[in-house]
């Protein structure tokens, strides 16, 4: 899904610190990385506050990634290594050990699990945002939440004839989506510059 | 094959949407196999209890409204010009990932205090070739050599091949008008030797230390264009008519020159291969002793900050920090941690700051400290 993305232009923009390159970064990996910090057990807020100050720095210093894949391990990296910090420093004001190590062993723990659960559904939804609405919506149902035509029908309150067109034209869009990949990268572009 | 996570994420993304391939199939089917872990990460996203409650909360986080708040965050501070900001970050052993960073906004105050430190001035010295030496006006900032040269060298006219010297000390700087109408902004601790008087077919002058140079175009009665060459220690550098930075400091061991306009030939001194690097527009030629010369893009404007009355520095370290203020404000400095020579500095400082607001803001941005004895800095 993400190939057209590598060495894509939008990496350069990132390199070249262009303004839309730093609204893509928060539109891409806010909600993974929010997501990936509060699998280890972070309230919703400081994981919000973690990835924001994540992000920021990212931008503001001048690392070289080679790749769009190194840039992703980073932040994932980073997003760990800040939530240790943070568990860290909270640990003195804790009187029960126990639960700071729970929080250690989860980290410890292969973590990649994390990484691969926040990534899909962030892709997921990358590519549902590029489908029209109504189309968009069925194939959410479909797709996230398991609901069959019936369901579907019933839920949006449409027929399952509907249903059934949308579904079918769901899956050709996305398919072109993923032969053409300048498409992609062209519908990304213009989202990002859109939102 | 070792998949990446997120080469799997696009795998499984693809498996969801009903639009993976054959080939991702295959690649899918064999991570699946590769471990139990695998498998059963694989089975709790393609069910359909992947839409939990935290996806829930993250899938919909306000993004817009942080990115504004963000972008307000970063335009703060980069459009207030009476702040500084100095970013520092190191390194970290394990992780190679940032340990701290800070942004720091403060606010500069013009009081100069006690310490015998202080920015430099507009001052250099011109020597003529009888080996007299005059102080240039301090109030002047600038030499002009066809006007200026007559008031202080009224009985000798100018004479083709005559050789003129101008040098600024530690903390001086001063620009200079050639007689062909180029400029020259001299920074410290440099100096520029030139002909009174170009010759016809080229032009040269020889520069030891830190100039910005503006180079006018001349024309020969025949019409061909007359290049000016700028020799230095590691390069000689020709250009017709443009706007670069060149950095060749004795103590530096490398020659820089940056290019802002047009474009200059560069000829590598001191080697067998007679290597030549054109520079276009915002690139950079780095020749170290010994060395070949490179050539990159850069993007900032740090090396001509000098030129906009400010230091600029991109992740630089402590040690070349230092080298760079100490010519400007006259000090020398010795590193009694020696760790932290490598400590990186980030950020913009005026070049006019007090050496008091100037120490206090680097201690803040290294976690070192600046102890001032007279016209001597230690960092510990």
């Amino acid at each position: 899904m993400e190939d057209a993305l590598n060495e894509s232009k939008l990496f350069l923009a990132f390199l070249r610190k262009e303004e839309k390159a730093f609204e893509f970064l928060f539109y891409r990996f806010y909600s993974p990385l929010c997501l990936y910090a509060i699998k280890f057990n972070i309230e919703k807020e400081s994981a919000e506050e973690i990835v924001q100050d994540i992000l920021l720095k990212i931008w503001a210093t001048d690392f070289h990634f080679d790749s769009y894949d190194k840039l992703k391990s980073f932040l994932y990296l980073s997003t760990k290594n800040a939530t240790i910090n943070y568990l860290d420093k909270r640990k003195r004001r804790l009187t029960n050990y126990d639960s700071y190590a729970t929080q250690i062993n989860n980290i410890v723990e292969d973590d990649s699990k994390w990484i691969i659960y926040a990534e899909t559904l962030q892709l997921i939804k990358n590519a549902l945002e590029k489908l029209p609405p109504q189309c968009a919506a069925v194939m959410k149902l479909n797709i996230l939440e398991g609901l069959d035509t019936k369901e579907i029908a019933q839920e949006l309150n449409i027929t399952s004839s509907t249903v059934y067109t949308q579904k079918t034209k769901g899956l050709t869009l996305l398919k072109q989506l993923l032969d053409n990949s300048n498409y992609l990268l062209v519908l990304l572009l213009i989202d990002t510059l859109r939102k | 094959m070792e998949l990446s996570p997120f080469e799997v994420s696009e795998l499984i993304s693809a498996k969801k949407l009903g639009i993976l391939s054959d080939e991702g199939e295959t690649k899918l089917d064999h991570w699946r196999s590769s471990s139990a872990h695998n498998e059963e990460l694989f089975q709790n996203l393609v069910s359909n209890n992947t839409c939990e409650q935290d996806a829930d909360w993250a899938f919909s986080l306000p993004i817009h409204q942080v990115i504004e708040k963000a972008k307000s965050r970063i335009t703060i501070e980069q459009s207030n010009p009476f702040r500084l900001f100095i970013k520092k970050y190191a390194i970290a052993i394990a992780a190679c990932t940032i340990v701290t960073l800070f942004i720091l906004l403060w606010d500069l105050k013009l009081n100069h205090a006690s310490s015998g430190i202080v920015p430099g001035s507009f001052r250099a010295s011109i020597q003529l070739e009888n080996g007299q030496s005059i102080q240039l006006p301090v109030e002047k900032k600038y030499f002009d050599i066809s006007e200026d040269l007559k008031e202080i060298n009224s009985n000798n006219p100018p004479k083709l091949g005559k050789t003129l010297t101008i040098s600024t000390p530690k903390g001086g700087q001063y620009q200079i008008l050639l007689p062909d109408g180029s400029t020259v902004m001299l920074n410290a601790a440099s100096t520029l030797i030139f002909p009174e008087e170009f010759d016809r077919k080229q032009r040269r002058v020889k520069l030891i230390g830190e100039a910005f140079f503006e180079i006018s175009k001349v024309k020969n009665g025949d019409g061909t264009a007359v290049p000016f060459f700028v020799e230095c220690n590691e390069q000689d550098i020709q250009v017709l008519g443009t706007k670069f930075n060149v950095s060749s400091y004795n103590e530096d061991k490398s020659t820089i020159t940056t290019l802002m306009e047009g474009s200059v030939k560069i000829n590598h001194k001191n080697t067998i291969t007679k290597e030549v690097i054109i520079l276009k527009p915002n690139e950079q030629a780095i020749t170290t002793l010994g060395q070949n010369t490179y050539k990159r893009e850069v993007d900032n404007q740090s090396d001509i900050a000098w030129t906009k009355d400010q230091f600029e520095f991109v992740a630089e370290p402590l040690e070349n920090v230092m080298v760079k203020l100490a010519r400007w404000y006259d000090f020398d400095f010795e590193f009694i941690d020696q760790k932290l020579r490598k400590v990186k500095i980030e950020g913009i400082i005026p070049r006019y700051a007090s050496a008091e607001d100037l120490f206090k803001l680097l201690s803040k941005a290294s976690n070192a400290n600046f102890i001032v004895e007279k016209s001597k800095v230690k960092i510990n």
